[in-house]
C-alpha cells in the first residue's frame, strides 16, 4: 500500500501543480469529507450486524452455518484455525448475497487473525476474492436498470453472474501463479 | 427480488431465537458485539481517509483523465467499446462515482443497449479494489498488498474483456 499511496499522490500532486494548484487542497479536503460521511454510514451497518453476529457466535450457530462452506474455503485459503474459518464462511456468505457492508468487518477480523496465524497467503487471497466480487445477484445494477425503465433487466442476471465467476476464478488462478513463482525464486 | 426483503428480518429473528434457546445473555452479547464494532470503526477510519483522499486527488487532478486517454487504444485492441473506458477505470477507485457513471451510460445509450449491458456486467463483476485492500489489511501489521492488488486489477480487466465478449451473444 505504501508504494501505491506514494505513487498516486505524488503524480496527482504534480498534475495539480501544473494544471490548477487550487484544486489540490480542495480535492484532499473533499476526500476527507467523503470519508467522514462514509464512516458514519458504515458505523450504523457495522453496529447492527456485529451485534447480531455476536448473538449467532455466542449461540454457536455460526459454526453450524459454516459447515458446508468450511472445507473448500479452508483448503483454498490454507487455513487451519477453526475460529477463523467461522469468520471466513460468514464473510463469504455475506459477499455472495451482496451484503458487502456486513462482510467487511468479518473480513477485517479474519485477515487480522490469519496474519497472527502466519497465514499471509490466505489473508492476501481473501482480499483478492473479495475485491473481484463474488456477488451472485447483481441487485444494485438491476434496481437501477429497472428504475430507468429497462424492459428485460432480469436478463442481466446470467451474464453478470458469468462475469463475476470469471473474474474471481481468474484472480485466484493468477494469484496462485504469482505466489508459486515467488516461492521458486526464493528457493 | 421481493423474497430478499424477507430474508434479512427472518435472519435477524433467527439469531435472536437461537440465542434465546441456547440461553445466551442476549443483551450483553449484543452490547459486546457493538463494542467490537466501534473499536473496529476507530481502527479502520484512518485507512478510509487515506484511500479516499488518494482517490479524490487522482480524479480531480486530471491524472485519471490522462490514464483514460492513454489506455483507450489498449481497450479498443481488446474490443472494449471506448465509451466504457471511464467506468472501467473509475470502478477500482470509487463505488459511488462509478455508480453515477453507470447511470449516465444507461441514460445516454438506452438501458437495453449493448453498451449498457456490458457496463452492467463490468460494474457487477468488479469491486473498489484499493478500498477493500486497505480496509481488509487495516488491522494487520504486515501491509504488503502489492501482489493482491495487481492480481485484482488484472482480473477485473480480464473480466471486462470477457463481459464485452459474452454480451455480444447474451
Amino acid at each position: 500500500m505504501n508504494a501505491i499511496f506514494l505513487l498516486f499522490c505524488t503524480f496527482s500532486l504534480i498534475f495539480c501543480i501544473f494544471k490548477s494548484p487550487e484544486t489540490a487542497l480542495s480535492a484532499m479536503l473533499e476526500g476527507a469529507n467523503k470519508s467522514i460521511l462514509l464512516i458514519f454510514s458504515l458505523a450504523s451497518v457495522y453496529i447492527v450486524w456485529m451485534g447480531v453476529y455476536n448473538l449467532l457466535e455466542k449461540s454457536n450457530v455460526t459454526s453450524k452455518l459454516a459447515l458446508g462452506l468450511k472445507k473448500p474455503i479452508n483448503k483454498l485459503l490454507k487455513n487451519k484455525n477453526d475460529q477463523i474459518s467461522k469468520l471466513l464462511c460468514m464473510n463469504f456468505a455475506c459477499n455472495l448475497l451482496g451484503l458487502g457492508g456486513i462482510a467487511t468487518p468479518l473480513g477485517i477480523n479474519a485477515c487480522y487473525k490469519m496474519q497472527e496465524d502466519n497465514n499471509f497467503f490466505g489473508a492476501e487471497l481473501l482480499v483478492v476474492i473479495s475485491a473481484t466480487s463474488i456477488q451472485i445477484l447483481p441487485t444494485s445494477v438491476i434496481s437501477i436498470a429497472v428504475s430507468l425503465g429497462s424492459k428485460n433487466a432480469y436478463s442481466l442476471i446470467f451474464p453478470c453472474f458469468l462475469c463475476t465467476v470469471f473474474s474471481t476464478l481468474f484472480g485466484v488462478v493468477l494469484f496462485y501463479i504469482f505466489k508459486s513463482k515467488r516461492l521458486k525464486n526464493k528457493k | 427480488m421481493k423474497i430478499f426483503a424477507f430474508v434479512l428480518p427472518c435472519f435477524v429473528l433467527f439469531a435472536f431465537i437461537s440465542a434465546f434457546i441456547k440461553k445466551v445473555n442476549i443483551y450483553d452479547a449484543f452490547i459486546s458485539g457493538v463494542n467490537d464494532a466501534i473499536a473496529l470503526l476507530l481502527s479502520i477510519f484512518p485507512y478510509i481517509c487515506a484511500v479516499l483522499i488518494m482517490n479524490e486527488l487522482a480524479i480531480q487532478s486530471g491524472l485519471w483523465n490522462l490514464l483514460c486517454k492513454l489506455l483507450k487504444p489498449l481497450f479498443s485492441l481488446f474490443k472494449i467499446p471506448p465509451e466504457l473506458t471511464k467506468l472501467i477505470l473509475l470502478k477500482p477507485l470509487s463505488g459511488s462515482g462509478s455508480l453515477a457513471i453507470l447511470s449516465d451510460i444507461y441514460k445516454n445509450y438506452g438501458v437495453d443497449s449493448y453498451i449498457s449491458r456490458c457496463a452492467s456486467c463490468i460494474f457487477s463483476s468488479s469491486e473498489t479494489v484499493f478500498y477493500i485492500g486497505a480496509l481488509y489489511f487495516s488491522k494487520c501489521k504486515n501491509k504488503k498488498l502489492t501482489t493482491a492488488i495487481i492480481t485484482c486489477l488484472l482480473s477485473n480487466f480480464a473480466s471486462c474483456i470477457f463481459a464485452c465478449f459474452i454480451c455480444r451473444f447474451l
